[in-house]
């Protein structure tokens, strides 16, 4: 179910994003592709194909072809390195939390601004799939994407 | 299939281009809600693998598997 249309509105998002600052990210990892998740919050149990993992309070899967993940405005790893330089450095957001996020609608640069001057800048895309998508904590997912829009829907959600 | 030289796997003729695009098609094909996305992440995580491959995994998923 679509709980809120797809639409421009980042003021509100960033609102509704807010329950995002301050916890700590626990972990971090590549999936496939250039695509990467990190968990934060607390931290719940589950079991993937009989191993224990576990996954946050709040998730964040970024989805796109197009990242840079930056500290102190310097370049430690893009979505065009090597898939072993991305494994290597997405890991090393655990530990660090979310500061703030921002948007330039013209460029269509989405921004998660971490702790120690780390930045990561997504690239909206004109993919018809979303960007990045953001499990919120009453479970509902936040999709950011494509270009300059976002909805929010339910975990049991699925696309037309 | 082969990685190829940059460490990243190479698309068929017949498969999507492109690996996040790849995932996508798989999981749209298999109809995953949001919570089905996730786990599929986690189960193709660090693994080099098909389009077929993916898609298999998308519908085992689906079926609960």
């Amino acid at each position: 179910m679509i709980v809120e249309k797809p639409n421009g509105d980042f003021n509100k998002l960033f609102e509704i994003l807010s329950e995002l600052k301050t916890k700590a990210i626990f972990q971090s990892y590549h999936t496939y592709g250039t695509m990467f998740i990190f968990d934060l919050g607390q931290k719940n149990e589950k079991v993937t194909q009989g191993r224990l993992g576990f996954t946050g309070e709040n998730t964040v899967i970024i989805e796109n072809d197009s990242w840079s993940l930056l500290k102190n405005n310097k370049l430690v790893v893009n979505s065009k390195k090597e898939l072993k330089e991305i494994r290597k450095y997405i890991t090393t957001l655990a530990g660090n939390h979310i500061i703030n996020f921002s948007i330039d609608p013209e460029t269509k640069l989405f921004t998660i601004s971490l702790t120690n001057d780390l930045n990561l800048e997504i690239t909206l895309s004109g993919s018809k799939y979303r960007d990045l998508g953001i499990k919120l904590k009453n479970n509902n997912w936040v999709d950011i994407g494509p270009g300059n829009t976002w909805k929010i829907v339910t975990a049991d959600h699925v696309d037309d | 299939m082969p990685d190829k030289p940059n460490g990243k796997q190479g698309g068929g003729s017949s498969e999507p281009n492109g690996e996040n695009e790849r995932a996508h098609n798989a999981s749209s094909s298999a109809g995953l809600d949001r919570e089905q996305q996730r786990e599929l992440h986690d189960r193709i995580s660090g693994q080099t693998l098909t389009y077929q491959e993916i898609k298999e995994i998308a519908e085992d998923i689906k079926q609960g598997q």
